[in-house]
């Protein structure tokens, strides 16, 4: 289709296509934060964590499995909300833990957990005393991995009933691949919600070992950009859960985002893939692009880099630059 | 609904909420239409709509049939003129020196900045036909013989149709 035709869409012949409740508040937040005056509240690093969360939570197509959904509880209820082809990879390789934990009358199931060699991801439901009406989206304390504190990539909640939010977090362990037994400990304190306020009191303390499913590893050196964005894929990292593209460049951490668009030879289109970019000098970054591969056969993914250059002050987008696309070869 | 339009006219968060879960499959429907595979400009785009929707909202004047068709037209627009920007296309055609060139609009119209927004939403409230020939002259750069082509109408008609609406801008411009 061209611009022309593009003219002549009928919009009252459009058929609706629906979106996800974390879709709406993305919307909601995005125009509230947009049109505000006011200075941005949250803290850098919340900002990064929500659009990672939300992009977790996008990362959907059309899969519903029913039976694997019937045979782990928790994974039946997340899917029922976001039918997320991830969640099988979860489904079929995650221990199951059970482990139950109770403070100040909330009690947290910590239900399942899995390690693909890079990436741990852990579902749980927390039973409140009374209704908690506003998602619980972050905790206070830590969650360790042998030892070493790690940040949440990803938080998907959906909420059971008035009392019982149950959710499913990932955080990288390591870039590099692990392919041994691993001590996760995860320790929440109180839950707090979008807007910094306090929803759930209390501390909580888990312990669990998990075993990694196999993953691989590779350096390469990819260059992608232009003259003036001049970036480039160092090393590929594929596990059963997550494959990891780490590249570094020259970009401005504060105004310019990368952001890629994600296509297979199958066909498959990937759909809001999340970028992580940490500042490694004056106007250069490096970072890590996550996407998961649902199908063993594919072997190619055309990525197309944008880059988001935005207000410092606002976050507000001033622009969208598109990059060439590039191939890249699967193990 | 006309409620609704008024608690959105008023910046009430959570008829922006309303409105967002009314209408923001119908939204996303028609920019994906214009703007698929790229997500992100997808994302982008449907963020811009609401945006427009939230802050111009109190220049809207209809019932919710209107309201509806409103929406939709700013979602399609919105993602031809993202669709044309990841294309490398030229922006928008600049009103104010179209007007310039014309005897018939008051100095202060001419003199006055018009913000590539505010013109937006002003074509919008024109009569339905009138709309889209507007859009796609000011808003995409359309030539008249582009757009007596695209509508299957003489470029006499289109030019016509322009000098009318013009007159109806120039009085909504002139409120600004």
């Amino acid at each position: 289709m061209n611009e022309k035709d593009f003219i002549e869409i009928d919009i009252e012949e459009i058929e609706p296509i629906e979106l996800s409740d974390w879709e709406k508040i993305n919307i909601e937040k995005s125009v509230l934060r947009s049109s505000s005056t006011k200075k941005y509240v949250f803290k850098k690093w919340k900002w990064v964590s929500i659009v990672a969360m939300l992009t977790f939570i996008f990362t959907s197509s059309s899969i519903w499995l029913p039976v694997v959904a019937n045979r782990v509880p928790i994974v039946q209820q997340l899917l029922n909300s976001n039918d997320n082809p991830q969640l099988q990879v979860f489904s079929d390789n995650a221990s199951i833990i059970n482990q139950i934990d109770e403070s100040n009358g909330t009690s947290i199931e910590l239900a399942e957990a899995f390690f693909d060699g890079t990436i741990v991801s852990v579902s749980y439901e927390m039973k409140h005393e009374q209704s908690i009406d506003e998602p619980p989206l972050f905790w206070k304390g830590d969650l360790e991995v042998n030892g070493n504190k790690l940040d949440v990539l990803s938080h998907q909640i959906v909420k059971k009933n008035e009392a019982t939010w149950i959710g499913m977090f990932t955080a990288r362990i390591s870039d590099k691949v692990i392919d041994e037994k691993v001590n996760v400990q995860w320790r929440p304190q109180d839950f707090i919600g979008m807007e910094n306020t306090t929803l759930v009191e209390g501390a909580w303390d888990f312990q669990l070992e998990l075993t990694p499913t196999r993953a691989y590893s590779r350096k390469v050196n990819i260059p992608f950009g232009n003259d003036q964005y001049q970036l480039f894929y160092n090393q590929i990292t594929e596990g059963k859960y997550i494959t990891t593209f780490y590249f570094e460049g020259n970009l401005d951490w504060e105004t310019e985002f990368l952001m890629v668009d994600i296509k297979d030879n199958l066909g498959n289109v990937y759909e809001n893939v999340g970028t992580t970019t940490i500042k490694s000098g004056s106007g250069r970054v490096n970072g890590y692009v996550e996407v998961f591969i649902p199908d063993s056969t594919i072997r190619t993914l055309i990525i197309t880099p944008t880059i988001r250059i935005v207000d410092e002050k606002t976050l507000e987008r001033k622009e969208l630059v598109p990059l060439p696309s590039i191939n890249i070869s699967l193990k | 609904m006309y409620s609704l339009i008024n608690q959105l006219q008023k910046k009430d968060e959570q008829a922006l909420r309303e409105v967002i879960n009314k209408y923001g499959g119908y939204v996303k429907a028609i920019v994906v239409k214009v703007l698929q595979p790229n997500q992100t400009a997808i994302e982008e785009c449907i963020n811009d709509v609401f945006l427009t929707i939230w802050q111009k909202s109190i220049q809207f004047t209809g019932d919710e049939i209107d309201f509806n068709k409103w929406i939709g037209v700013i979602a399609k627009y919105k993602a031809i003129d993202t669709y044309r920007s990841l294309q490398n296309k030229p922006k928008t055609v600049e009103l104010l020196s179209s007007i310039s060139n014309s005897k018939d609009l008051p100095e202060r119209i001419v003199e006055q900045k018009v913000q590539k927004e505010q013109l937006f939403i002003s074509i919008l409230n024109l009569s339905k036909n009138d709309q889209e020939i507007f859009l796609l002259k000011y808003y995409l750069g359309y030539s008249n013989g582009e757009i007596a082509e695209i509508f299957g109408l003489s470029k006499s008609a289109v030019e016509n149709r322009l000098y009318r609406g013009k007159l109806k801008l120039t009085e909504e411009l002139g409120g600004i």
